[in-house]
């Protein structure tokens, strides 16, 4: 734009028009910028940097490429992804990809080849079965804990599982309590709880009374137990710190329910074997050890003595009574025989008392066999029928001793191993005699959960067991306060544990806050195992 | 756009809801959504050779622009639910989302500024001229005023043959000059061109003459880069408001365009620290985009080889 000026000397004379364009430098788009100049240096050193980032992401595929560090477990192949993953094939089979993407691969099974798990039920739909990693995802660090998997892994199912559950052939669909969530509303009351199996007759509460006597009303000779009735070797298994010899046997629940954590360093692996399933991938101290009548109960209910039949008559009739129960009797009666065995132990105790006072032949070690030292059998007539009548006796006697703790069962027993009716030419089955079943305590009661005792070590046992305690009440009444409790569980259900495995929550009664041990589905619950196992793979 | 962001950000939390965990790039929700914001990068990095074929009818460049903003904002919630709302691992995912999210920042940083700085401009940088043009035009107005010093300014005896001599027969009396000013009409200000005649040499002007040897020449040629006192506008008014009360009347014009010039030299130097912040941005969001390609290109093939 050209044009005069207000200045006092201006001039109409116009500069001309070269002049007029010199102003402009026409060349000036020739020469590239600074700035662009820079920016296109600095996109070349970016498209340079990345190439090498890339390159250097494709030779450490562990930090470059994986999300995170697979669990230890699976450290070894942190560089091999191919040992889990195949190429282009998603690794969540059964997965949202394999819908929308037609054709595309199913993952094959490769965790498998090291974790051949069984099958969750039986009543399981197939098709809604996912691969592992639809579960357990990994890449999540090295302390991950892929195993616990989300709650809705399990309520995908178990929210609503009888859609999700098949029936077997010629069955109905099963109804199943559905579950969402663990608290008082969500979930079912525990099923393992709903009955106890158990046939050995026992009262918990008379156990858990000093000198575990009945007090006001019961027998007149019975005495109450104090420490030095007690057999010598079992003594000072039982005695506390303390403690008079002469003061009442006071039991609690580590006197017979013993964790193999707490066993004595000395204990002989033998003792350990009939658990040792039971242990198997178990905290030492999840489960208390199976009761057992040598350890833990015949300290004071000491099996008789054969070798008088009298003297041991008052002894069966009445653990707990004045009769001198120590240790050394000889031909001490087994525990745990069955009904042959006992036919055949009370026939030769019967034969062997026609000649000679017993002597030590059943060794008193458990479940002997009651046939090494057989004393030469009668053969008249007359000592046959006296042998006859010393079984007889013999097993009414036995008999009551059983039934004092276990329910027993009438069994009809074949001739051919009696040595009385072998003797006697006798080929009739003999009826009358007695089977003592399994006693069925059960040593895990939740079938379908886990839990371990060593993790609650810190509550008292009286907060999930309290109705093993004897009530506090007076000693007239505590005969009937301590019925027989075998046939009544005595755990506490899910209330118990809703005080702890819950949300963090404040009461609103009593202001006091509770709640926050964790309660996702896998805190108690696991999965594999419940069906069948898989085939196992055929060698070539 | 917010639709679609609102309901890919409801798929995904109904997906989190369903799995009790956050869903990740191989999720469904996540996928789509990489899918999504993987194609929109794509196109985002199309807007380059774009502008070397502007030939093409391939929309306008304004269309383009708007796509390239709105859906470059788009691309960051969905790429944030690909990438697991951030709870990723991995260096070459940690590497392009934060190549991601630093090109989106840099991006909304030079949308910023492009929204703001040429209205501004615009007030306060009325002689604007095209940026790679501000040393040809300072000098092309160093020219001009240095013509009329020399045929309007008495010359100092005791500077002849020094650097303030120099050639005056250009700037005979009689002759004129052309130089440029600035006007301001209805409102719109712009550069004019003006003819100022040179009559004769006014006495007593020598200090007019050695002021723009000694101040002004070397900051209308070098700017603010001269270290030059007159690059503040408060010291350059005091400078020439003390110039023109030691001056004859007659030199007023002289020294009022002296004035404007340099005034036109510091709105060249505002427009050169502008023309920095109008386009500095695009020395971070262009070569991180260009790295963002490459690392996108790879994270491909990648995530599906081994999803």
């Amino acid at each position: 734009m050209a044009g005069p000026d207000s200045s006092p000397s201006p001039s109409t004379a116009p500069e001309t028009s070269r002049g007029h364009a010199s102003r402009i430098d026409r060349s000036y788009y020739t020469r590239t910028a600074p700035l662009l100049r820079v920016r296109r240096w600095l996109m070349f050193l970016a498209f340079v940097a990345a190439l090498g980032w890339s390159a250097r992401a494709l030779t450490d595929k562990s930090h470059q490429l994986a999300p995170g560090a697979v669990v230890a477990a699976h450290a070894t192949w942190e560089n091999d992804c191919q040992a889990c993953h195949v190429p282009l094939s998603p690794i969540r089979e059964g997965g949202w990809q394999e819908q929308v993407i037609a054709g595309s691969a199913t993952h094959p099974a490769k965790c498998e080849k090291c974790h051949a798990l069984a099958s969750h039920s039986l009543r399981q739909v197939p098709a809604e079965v996912g691969s592992c990693s639809s579960c357990h995802v990994d890449h999540r660090g090295r302390e991950a804990d892929i195993s616990r998997v989300a709650d809705t892994t399990c309520t995908a199912c178990h929210g609503d599982i009888s859609a999700h559950s098949i029936a077997a052939v010629g069955e109905p669909t099963p109804v199943l309590p559905s579950v969402t969530r663990f608290d008082a509303d969500h979930h079912p009351p525990f099923q393992s709880l709903a009955t106890d199996p158990g046939r050995v007759k026992f009262s918990h509460g008379r156990h858990l009374r000093a000198g575990l006597t009945l007090g006001a009303g019961d027998r007149a000779d019975k005495v109450a137990w104090t420490y030095d009735r007690l057999p010598a070797a079992d003594r000072a298994r039982y005695l506390p710190a303390g403690v008079s010899e002469t003061d009442l046997v006071q039991l609690d629940c580590a006197a017979c329910h013993q964790f193999a954590s707490d066993l004595p360093l000395d204990v002989s692996l033998r003792d350990l074997r009939p658990v040792s399933a039971l242990l198997a991938g178990r905290a030492p101290g999840a489960i208390a050890l199976p009761v057992e009548f040598e350890r833990h109960c015949s300290a004071c209910h000491q099996l008789p003595a054969d070798a008088d039949a009298s003297a041991t008559a008052a002894t069966l009739a009445d653990a707990g009574t004045a009769a001198d129960t120590s240790a050394g009797a000889p031909s001490q009666l087994p525990h745990g025989l069955d009904a042959g065995a006992i036919r055949r132990y009370l026939e030769t105790r019967a034969v062997a008392a026609l000649h000679a006072p017993p002597e030590g032949a059943i060794p008193g070690e458990r479940r002997p066999l009651p046939v090494a030292h057989v004393p030469e059998p009668p053969r008249d007539a007359a000592s046959l029928d006296e042998v006859r009548a010393g079984v007889d006796a013999r097993r009414l006697l036995v008999r009551g001793v059983c039934e004092k703790c276990h329910q027993v069962d009438p069994v009809t027993l074949a001739a051919e191993e009696s040595l009385v009716a072998a003797l006697a030419g006798d080929r009739a089955p003999q009826e009358g005699w007695f089977g003592v079943g399994p006693s069925r305590i059960k040593v895990v009661w939740f079938e379908k959960a886990r839990f371990d005792h060593s993790a609650h070590r810190s509550w008292s046992c009286r907060e999930c067991h309290a109705g093993a305690y004897p009530p506090a009440l007076p000693p007239a009444d505590v005969l009937a306060s301590s019925p027989l409790d075998h046939g009544q569980v005595l755990i506490a259900g899910k209330e118990s544990c809703l005080g702890c495995h819950a949300p963090r929550q404040r009461d609103a009664a009593s202001g006091r806050e509770f709640g926050g041990a964790r309660f996702d589905c896998v805190e108690c619950h696991g999965y594999h195992g419940h069906g069948h196992l898989p085939p196992l793979p055929v060698a070539p | 756009m917010v639709l679609l962001a609102v309901v890919a950000s409801g798929f995904y939390l109904a997906e989190y809801l369903a799995a009790g965990r956050l869903p990740g790039g191989s999720s469904r929700t996540g996928f789509v959504c990489g899918v999504i914001a993987g194609g929109i990068v794509v196109f985002e990095l199309l807007l380059w050779p774009r502008r070397r074929v502007r030939s093409w009818r391939l929309g306008s460049a304004q269309a383009w622009l708007r796509a390239h903003v709105w859906l470059g904002l788009l691309a960051l919630p969905l790429a944030l639910m690909h990438a697991r709302l951030l709870f990723i691992g991995g260096w070459l995912n940690w590497a392009l989302t934060a190549l991601f999210l630093a090109v989106i920042v840099s991006g909304l940083w030079g949308l910023a500024v492009q929204q703001w700085i040429p209205g501004w401009m615009l007030e306060q940088v009325p002689a604007e001229t095209i940026y790679e043009q501000i040393d040809h035009v300072a000098a092309q107005h160093c020219r001009e005023a240095e013509r009329l010093v020399r045929g309007m300014c008495v010359a100092d005896p005791a500077e002849q043959g020094g650097e303030h001599g120099g050639d005056d027969a250009a700037a005979d009396p009689g002759d004129h000059a052309v130089i440029t000013g600035l006007r301001s009409m209805t409102g719109i200000q712009g550069k004019v061109l003006q003819v100022v005649q040179i009559h004769a040499v006014i006495p007593g002007t020598a200090a007019v003459r050695r002021m723009f040897f000694d101040e002004v020449k070397p900051y209308l040629l070098g700017g603010c880069r001269s270290g030059s006192s007159l690059a503040s506008r408060a010291t350059s008014v005091r400078l020439f408001a003390a110039l023109r009360d030691s001056s004859p009347t007659e030199a007023a014009v002289v020294i009022d365009h002296l004035e404007r010039t340099c005034d036109i030299r510091r709105q060249f130097d505002l427009q050169a620290r502008l023309h920095g912040w109008l386009h500095g941005w695009l020395l971070v969001h262009v070569p991180l985009s260009v790295a963002l390609g490459v690392l996108l290109a790879v994270h491909v093939p990648v995530a599906l080889w081994y999803w």
